[in-house]
């Protein structure tokens, strides 16, 4: 009668349809995401507006989220689908910030005050910590190194990329 | 630090996501060789594994009989499920009454993650899944716990039930605990329930077990050290929660954790 069952992902469908709703009806300024296709609660796209007074500003940067099936045991792993020039981004993309690793699991171990992923984050969080690292890069924990070298050494040099990249995510 | 990518599949040059998600593999492959939880295995198997003459003595010292251990699976969890299996088995020996008193007294400390600033949509999902396992338990035997318990779905969110419960307690108990968390570098209850406790597969510490202890109310625990340290007889850590449940009711559950550097597993007296 209590025979185990396969895990079915309940737990992660769940979760994510609640998170899902929820930004819907109050998502936070400058942030929208959900599920590419409604059949799989796995890959959401999401966009993210440049933060103001940043050179970010004016962009509208997407972005894809995969969660595990674990979900949200464990972080989802977030990768841009525009150009980034950012010290935290990888080249292709992928975001590499202390909020999409649980503790333990983490490449920036050093950095210490930022927060970890743990089952009770959300997508939403996981949205507002990246747009506080567009607007304040964390050169301690690189992840695009020429873009750590040119922030770090030549800041109108590194606004003048992130524009011009804002202006290709503008089309133009 | 290698830059690109692209060169992961060169095993002279991946990056650091790259060796972390191969690590974390490894470990997977390794810890799903196990039950999340195993069966009762006499003392005698426990003996068996060891050659060395302090720790024979002290498993001897454990005593015979019906002593024994049941082994839970190592992927940063095992205290946590450890605890967690032990109070439902114990619990589904009990009568139906006091398996409800339970459940109430239990349910009436979800306040603790109201007041430690959990928003629901956190922690619903998974102190749903503890009740859910509360209603089922007066039918249930303690083999069709095991069962559940080898339901990674169900056992998990029990886990992350009762890892919220023990940070919520130290959140909300933040002065008694600060003393313990101040590493010099000014304490910060937040940052530490986050690393140490909130996320999953983190290893329970002392300051969990305790903090856990004092969320549930209804359990004194015992955790065995069976390390190299001097002596014959293993020293036994003892949690008792600072408040206790009015007049035994719900009656308080008795929970024993068989502790081994780095691992715990469940001991049975």
């Amino acid at each position: 009668m209590y025979k185990s069952q396969n895990s079915r992902n309940n737990t992660a469908v769940r979760r994510l349809m609640t998170e899902y709703k929820q930004l819907i009806n109050e998502a936070p300024d400058g942030i929208s995401a959900g599920p590419i296709d409604e059949d799989n609660f796995f890959e959401w796209e999401c966009l993210i507006q440049g933060p103001e007074d940043t050179p970010f500003e004016g962009g509208v940067f997407p972005a894809t989220l995969t969660f595990p099936k674990d979900y949200p045991l464990s972080p989802p792993t977030m990768k841009f689908t525009c150009e980034i020039f950012h010290p935290n981004v990888y080249k292709d993309g992928t975001v590499c910030i202390s909020i999409l690793h649980a503790p333990g699991d983490d490449p920036n171990m050093y950095e210490s005050a930022s927060e970890r992923w743990s089952p009770i984050q959300s997508v939403e969080k996981i949205l507002i910590s990246v747009m506080s690292m567009l607007a304040e890069p964390n050169d301690e924990s690189g992840a695009n190194i020429d873009a750590c070298k040119v922030w770090r050494n030549d800041r109108a040099e590194y606004n003048r990329i992130v524009k011009s990249n804002v202006r290709k995510t503008l089309g133009l | 630090m290698v830059e690109e990518g692209k060169l992961a599949s060169d095993p002279d040059h991946l990056d650091d996501l790259t060796i972390l998600r191969l690590t974390q593999e490894i470990k997977d492959v390794e810890a799903s060789k196990n039950p999340l939880v195993g069966d009762f295995k006499p003392i005698s198997v426990l003996l068996s594994e060891y050659k060395d003459a302090t720790f024979r003595n002290k498993i001897k010292a454990l005593g015979g009989g019906n002593a024994g251990y049941r082994p839970v699976r190592g992927d940063g969890n095992c205290a946590w499920r450890a605890f967690a299996f032990r109070y439902f088995e114990l619990l589904s020996k009990l009568s139906k009454e006091e398996i409800e008193a339970t459940s109430n007294g239990l349910q009436a400390r979800t306040s603790l993650l109201d007041e430690a600033g959990y928003s629901d949509t956190g922690y619903i999902d998974f102190v749903e899944e503890t009740f859910n396992l509360f209603q089922k338990l007066p039918d249930m035997t303690p083999e069709q716990v095991v069962t559940e318990f080898n339901n990674a779905e169900v056992s998990s969110a029990i886990i992350v039930h009762f890892r919220l419960l023990a940070a919520a307690y130290i959140k909300t108990h933040a002065d008694d605990y600060i003393p313990f968390i101040d590493q010099g570098e000014g304490a910060d209850i937040g940052e530490y329930c986050n690393r140490n406790i909130e996320a999953f597969s983190v290893e329970a510490d002392h300051l969990a077990l305790s903090a856990l202890v004092n969320s549930m109310i209804t359990v004194d625990l015992g955790v065995v050290y069976m390390d190299r340290s001097a002596g014959d007889e293993a020293v036994v850590h003892k949690f008792s929660p600072v408040e206790s449940s009015a007049e035994g009711r719900p009656p308080s559950l008795k929970i024993d954790l068989l502790y081994r550097p780095g691992h715990y597993d469940i001991f049975y007296k």
